[in-house]
């Protein structure tokens, strides 16, 4: 038996419409997709050695790539619980450092998406990196103030309560 | 190709369509028939893009719906939100903010006016923050895949913005 032969055999099936005719016509091909390839014959061969069978979006969901978006949503989660902690026990210094480490991760991450949505659309891809770069010189400035405030002054949460009771 | 296929494609032969190689000159540049099927679409995409062409109408014309502006209520809360905590950490390092604020609120407690100008002014604080809180939740349930009909979304969008109204006021008026 050739082991060099066997390869992962996907089907897909196509449905075309042949024009002129509205009857649609189901049609089973068995197209053979190769899982990784290796371009040794690039002459007559158009398929570039990155193509794969799952699409753009497929392939960022997969476990091994969807770890950021698992962080990120796992710090939103603890965010609710330290802002609920924050009115709760004012002045505890685990809630106070918690909360300011979390803010600032969400928030570093929430502007960078709205950057990188809104900035290519208006300017160019340098400026647009530039800017990134500064906003996470900014959030981690800010993060050393904040650290710096809780530990020198009243912290935090105590500040927040003493806004709402102003 | 396989026997079906010809067979569904037999009675194409006069007709102008992909299969047909007298009308090649009209379809030669719409199909991609090599590569892999993200490989298609980005051609097609940057196919387009090189055209240059005039894009329709979109924020101009749209109804505006609870969905959308919510989202970019949302959208808005955080970047305020994110602005408003960077502006506390500069804050605490110029000197005196702290006694001016102060100074601020003890002016405006002595009138009845002054109290109503502080609670719209807690209220601006407190409402983005509540806002961004609920719908933050109705995100996380969206993202374990649970309440995504339409009817879901707006049940779960007029909850969101009444509980974040209902408790910004309760932050404002009982935290004395």
């Amino acid at each position: 038996m050739n082991f060099a032969a066997l390869r992962v055999v996907r089907c897909m099936k196509v449905q075309s419409m042949v024009a002129g005719h509205r009857v649609p016509q189901v049609v089973t091909s068995c197209i053979r997709q190769p899982i990784q390839t290796i371009n040794t014959s690039s002459a007559h061969n158009e398929i570039s050695s990155q193509e794969s069978f799952e699409l753009r979006h497929q392939v960022s969901s997969m476990k091994k790539n969807n770890t950021n978006w698992v962080m990120y949503r796992a710090g939103s989660v603890g965010l609710l619980a330290a802002v609920a902690g924050c009115f709760i026990c004012p002045g505890n210094v685990i809630v106070d450092f918690t909360t300011v480490t979390l803010i600032v991760h969400h928030n570093y991450f929430g502007i960078k998406s709205v950057l990188a949505d809104y900035m290519p659309l208006f300017f160019k891809d340098g400026l647009t990196n530039i800017v990134m770069i500064a906003w996470l010189i900014i959030s981690i400035v800010t993060l050393g103030l904040l650290y710096a405030f809780n530990y020198n002054n009243i912290g935090f949460s105590k500040a927040v309560n003493n806004f709402f009771k102003l | 190709m396989s026997i079906i296929t010809r067979v569904a494609l037999r009675k194409s032969y006069g007709v102008c369509n992909p299969m047909n190689p007298a009308c090649s000159q009209v379809y030669n540049s719409a199909l991609k028939s090599t590569g892999s099927a993200q490989q298609q679409m980005d051609e097609f995409w940057a196919k387009n893009k090189e055209t240059n062409r005039p894009m329709s109408p979109h924020l101009t014309i749209y109804k505006p719906q609870l969905t959308s502006m919510l989202s970019i209520t949302h959208r808005a809360t955080g970047m305020m939100l994110a602005g408003a905590t960077c502006a506390f950490a500069a804050a605490t390092v110029i000197p005196g903010a702290a006694e001016c604020a102060l100074q601020t609120a003890n002016y405006l407690h002595g009138s009845m006016l002054g109290s109503l100008v502080l609670f719209d002014i807690k209220m601006c604080l407190a409402w983005p923050l509540t806002f961004h809180v609920c719908n933050g939740v109705r995100h996380l349930i969206w993202d374990s895949a649970s309440g995504l009909s339409l009817s879901s979304v707006y049940t779960t969008g007029w909850a969101v913005l009444l509980s974040s109204l209902v408790l910004a006021a309760l932050f404002t008026l009982v935290m004395q």
